[in-house]
């Protein structure tokens, strides 16, 4: 392996990366099913980025580098998945990608009005989004455990989604564009 | 908006999101997105929205706490009997939080929370005001005035109160604010300057009740009775104080005229003088030559903390370079990472703002502690509900230190114990110190470790807020870490990385290889603040 291991080359590396990692994640969340996944995604593209960062030019867009990485890591991604799980297509996923790669900057922007909205949910609905996003914790799991109907535990993350995914148009003023 | 998706369109996208579409369902649903880009742009969106949650979430919370059954009442009992005041503070963050930007709540959301603070007002300006409320309680810019006795010593003050109106405050001043639109003056001098969104500001004393109707006056109380009013623009209705308001013992004062009592309450009319009381831009004048002689000030004592032998590191948040300069003797800078340069504590003053996940200063702090002294000045932006770091270093391995605000708003110094096992770690956590009231107010916190002493002590402003016994005797390290945030080696395969980011701004830090006697952190406190 050839790994860049001059300090400097860590330090720009984690800079540039930690830069672009929601936007990374964000992208990749679009290929595939779970965010779990996109997750599993965005820690490989971490590890291929560093290993191959001699070969990106600097100057050149970090994110496009590092988006495209993550398609190719989507698609055998993909591949080896289990049969039952419900993934998009090539095609659709490479329309996907292709499209989604344009839209990094509106991403970041998205993230920043999400922050603004979660600070105005009631703390109950808060912490629903924090179990339900916990990593290694299935949700699904945990209702059952407690003794709620899994229906009903995404119905209410339904609606809390659907009033975030508001907040965040009004805040953008994306409500004229479809 | 949700509204763009059609309802077949939205329960696809939820199912997806949720995995529990069918097979059938998302045949069909793929075959949608590949007919329609608008489709395709609005599910990108919302499968973002999904990523971007998730990276919000660091913190296990069992299911059963974020449960409750929707019919149930409120829980939160002040929401049913809603007074007008706490209403218009509602309204008042509402509006912050979105920058004044229209919102209407969808049917589930309640602003429940936001009614935990009771304030009515907010000091604009306190340069150079001397407070007597609640024994020591210092009041700066920014503080959240709560209904109580507010008494000024000397000094001048601004008020605003959440309907708008104003008050300049001129000490010795002593009043009792009832609630965002009446003001009880029991001695002192103060000007108001209403507009018409507080129309009916009222200050009552022992000699009238003042009902404002939209103006600009002034209002001077001597404690043994006389006292004056003082129109300078609009008008108001002056009443006898009995709390009666009836038409016929009223007088309307205008522009230009003004009343005067003695203590006997014998009146006499009088003309007004706007130059009798400070104005505004006095106010702001004198805050401005303040803040510069104290900002001068800071420099002179800055210096001497650089140039202290027992300095590790002073990070004055000076100048515009990408790295973050130590002016201590060991020149061990940081590196900046995402985070902007803005301003600090003082208008000439340099200081980082911290707010996307990955903003972070690098540090490298060589060296093994036994004793330790952190402090910073810090203004807190958000109390996020979940870990900001101050200081925290990369690794968490026997002796590394970790100095960060908890969720509930305390402070907390924590230390790794055991190599084997990474839960086991002595933690120091003080009380709450960063509730609603010291979001946007720069605040000096610190923290002491002293090893031969056996003590870790946690400072706020300058004042001891906790001590606590060490538990584990071991000496400290810092190395390699971040300043406001936690970088978990990237490259290491683990999994994803809580986050920490600090959400406000930082514009000094020091770590002192010694443990500073509280009288050491005092007067720090007092030659830095602003």
């Amino acid at each position: 392996m050839n790994e860049p291991s001059s300090p400097d080359a860590y330090e720009q590396f984690v800079e540039l990366f930690t830069r672009n990692e929601q936007a990374l994640r964000a992208f990749t969340r679009t290929l595939v099913p779970g965010w779990h996944d996109a997750d599993e995604i965005v820690q490989e593209v971490a590890l291929v980025a560093w290993r191959k960062f001699d070969e990106f030019e600097l100057g050149t867009s970090f994110i496009s580098w590092v988006c495209m990485i993550s398609r190719f890591k989507a698609m055998s991604y993909r591949r080896k998945m289990a049969r039952d799980r419900l993934a998009f297509n090539n095609d659709l996923l490479e329309l996907m990608a292709d499209e989604a790669v344009e839209e990094c900057d509106e991403r970041q922007r998205e993230y920043e009005a999400l922050e603004n909205c979660l600070r105005l949910l009631p703390e109950k609905q808060r912490r629903l989004v924090d179990v339900a996003y916990t990593p290694g914790l299935s949700i699904k799991e945990e209702a059952e455990h407690a003794g709620i109907k899994p229906g009903t535990l995404y119905m209410r993350l339904n609606r809390i989604r659907a009033t975030l995914f508001d907040c965040i148009g009004k805040n953008l003023g994306q409500e004229g564009l479809a | 908006m949700i509204d763009q998706f059609s309802d077949e369109q939205r329960r696809w996208v939820e199912a997806y999101c949720n995995e529990t579409i069918s097979p059938e369902e998302f045949a069909l649903f793929e075959k949608a997105l590949e007919e329609s880009t608008g489709f395709r742009m609005l599910t990108r969106r919302y499968l973002t929205m999904d990523a971007h949650l998730q990276q919000g979430a660091d913190k296990i919370v069992p299911i059963t706490q974020a449960w409750s059954d929707e019919k149930s009442p409120p829980e939160n009992k002040r929401l049913q009997i809603a007074s007008w005041s706490a209403a218009a503070a509602i309204v008042f963050l509402l509006g912050m939080m979105l920058g004044g930007m229209f919102y209407s709540p969808a049917p589930e959301f309640s602003p429940a929370q936001l009614q935990e603070d009771d304030g009515i007002a907010i000091v604009e300006y306190a340069t150079d005001a001397v407070w007597e409320v609640g024994g020591d309680s210092a009041l700066t810019t920014g503080s959240i005035l709560s209904p109580g006795r507010l008494k000024l010593a000397e000094g001048l003050a601004q008020l605003e109160f959440y309907n708008g109106a104003q008050l300049i405050l001129e000490g010795p001043v002593d009043l009792d604010l009832q609630s965002v639109d009446r003001v009880i003056c029991h001695g002192g001098k103060l000007r108001a300057l209403v507009p018409a969104s507080a129309r009916g500001f009222t200050v009552l004393s022992s000699q009238f009740e003042l009902v404002d109707l939209g103006t600009e006056f002034g209002v001077e109380v001597a404690s043994t009775g006389e006292a004056k009013v003082q129109v300078f623009d609009g008008e108001v209705d002056l009443y006898p104080p009995n709390g009666q308001r009836s038409l016929d013992q009223k007088t309307k004062l205008l522009g230009g005229s003004g009343l005067s009592w003695t203590k006997e309450g014998e009146r006499e009319e009088i003309t007004s003088q706007s130059s009798d009381f400070a104005t505004f831009a006095e106010v702001k004048t004198r805050d401005q030559m303040v803040a510069a002689r104290r900002f001068r000030n800071w420099t002179k004592w800055s210096e001497s903390v650089s140039n202290d032998p027992r300095v590790a590191v002073h990070y004055d948040f000076e100048g515009d370079e990408s790295r973050l300069l130590d002016q201590g003797p060991s020149s061990k800078h940081g590196t900046i990472i995402g985070s902007e340069r803005t301003r600090g504590r003082w208008p000439e003053k340099g200081a980082l703002e911290f707010k996307r996940p990955g903003d972070r200063v690098r540090i490298d702090i060589p060296g093994e502690f036994d004793e330790l002294t952190l402090a910073a000045w810090i203004r807190v932006d958000a109390l996020t509900g979940r870990h900001q770091s101050l200081l925290l270093t990369d690794e968490y391995r026997l002796g590394h230190v970790h100095w960060q605000i908890r969720p509930e708003g305390t402070l907390r110094f924590s230390t790794r114990t055991d190599e084997a096992d990474g839960s086991k770690n002595s933690g120091y956590t003080s009380k709450t110190m960063f509730g609603p009231r010291r979001i946007g107010v720069w605040t000096f916190v610190a923290t002491v470790f002293d090893r031969s002493a056996g003590k870790v002590n946690h400072y706020l402003n300058g004042r001891e807020i906790s001590s606590h016994s060490i538990v584990s005797d071991m000496p400290l390290l810092i190395g390699q870490g971040d300043i406001a945030n936690w970088s978990v080696p990237l490259v290491r395969e683990r999994g994803p990385s809580p986050v920490r980011n600090f959400v406000g701004r930082i514009d000094e830090m020091i770590v002192w290889r010694a443990a500073l006697s509280s009288d050491e952190i005092l007067e720090s406190y007092h030659q830095s603040r602003p």
